[in-house]
């Protein structure tokens, strides 16, 4: 089967996101005042050959452990879609 | 001394080192590209460089610390061998997993290129046994990912195994901490060791201060004469 696949990649809770905070205080100036904890991190995505939608999420993490994802400072999440056969 | 230097696509620091050894230390320095599996000789250090190694994406040193001679570098640091880190060479580390910590963006968000002042905080390690602990160094610094991370646990773990070598500090009143760190590392965090202290990473260039009219100083000669002088009895190439 085949997929397509979003891993989104965010700072994780504590971590100093001198970015996210940055985007935060400009969103404010603006008048956005109602707004709190903003966080920018980054998506991933790909398309991936997997014999179910467990294989490829398995194949997904293992991507985020070996390169995609700084374990110590940031935390993902993996979204897929079935595109074909 | 033997020193093996270890070049990545998009390292920029590279001949920098290589001229600051080879001239300080009066010894060939061998580069080694970073996709071969090992090194052409057998190096008493192995140094990575500071640079933009593949243009930081994703992550400064993420892809550089999967590529192929990084077997080899962990191998030479699990048998003892000395491993120097310099700026992206320690972010390269820490993405490793050879030392411990992040860098992140500086707090200011900004590129920071100027001169700067460290704390030698340690003499026990393979790098700083020539230098004097509290002694005051100007090595420039040049970074944009320069903060030093670790969750608080981790960080009190760190500084209680004495693996904090190097740390910002103002030359006037010898005084270190994060209140001198201009790009907010934690605790005032420039450089780490490992436990065994053979692996030292730090942001600021020792390499770039090695020639007096530079304007970088020249505390970096005593640096590069310092980790020389234990391996003193090697030789050159």
């Amino acid at each position: 089967m085949i997929f397509r696949a979003e891993v989104i990649i965010t700072p994780r809770e504590g971590v100093l996101d001198t970015q996210g905070k940055a985007v935060e205080k400009t969103l404010i100036n603006l008048g956005y005042t109602a707004i709190g904890k903003v966080r920018v991190g980054r998506i991933v995505t790909m398309e991936l050959d997997a014999q179910d939608a467990g294989a490829a999420r398995d194949m997904l993490r293992a991507m985020c452990r070996d390169l995609l994802v700084n374990d110590l400072i940031e935390t993902f999440k993996i979204s897929l879609e079935e595109i074909g056969k | 001394m033997r020193t093996a230097v270890v070049v990545f696509p998009g390292s920029n620091c590279d001949r920098d080192v290589r001229r600051a050894i080879s001239e300080t230390l009066k010894t060939a320095v061998e580069m080694t590209w970073h996709s071969e599996a090992s090194f052409a000789t057998d190096p008493d250090l192995v140094v990575l460089p500071g640079g933009f190694s593949y243009g930081d994406y994703l992550r400064s040193g993420a892809m550089a610390a999967c590529s192929p001679i990084m077997g080899e570098v962990r191998r030479h640091a699990d048998r003892g061998g000395a491993v120097l880190g310099i700026c992206n060479g320690f972010q390269v580390l820490t993405e490793a997993g050879m030392l411990p910590g992040a860098l992140l963006p500086n707090i200011s968000l900004s590129f920071i290129c100027r001169e700067c002042y460290v704390r030698v905080e340690r003499t026990d390690n393979m790098f700083t046994s020539g230098l004097k602990t509290k002694e005051i160094v100007q090595f420039p610094i040049a970074h944009h990912e320069g903060l030093y991370f670790l969750p608080p646990k981790e960080l009190s773990e760190l500084e209680e195994a004495g693996q904090v070598v190097f740390r910002y500090a103002d030359p006037k009143s010898g005084e270190a901490g994060e209140q001198y760190a201009p790009n907010g590392a934690l605790n005032g965090i420039a450089g780490i060791c490992s436990k065994r202290g053979n692996v030292l990473g730090l942001m600021p260039h020792p390499e770039r201060a090695t020639i007096a009219h530079l304007n970088g100083g020249t505390d970096g000669v005593a640096f590069w004469h310092s980790i020389a002088k234990v391996f003193a009895g090697r030789g050159a190439f």
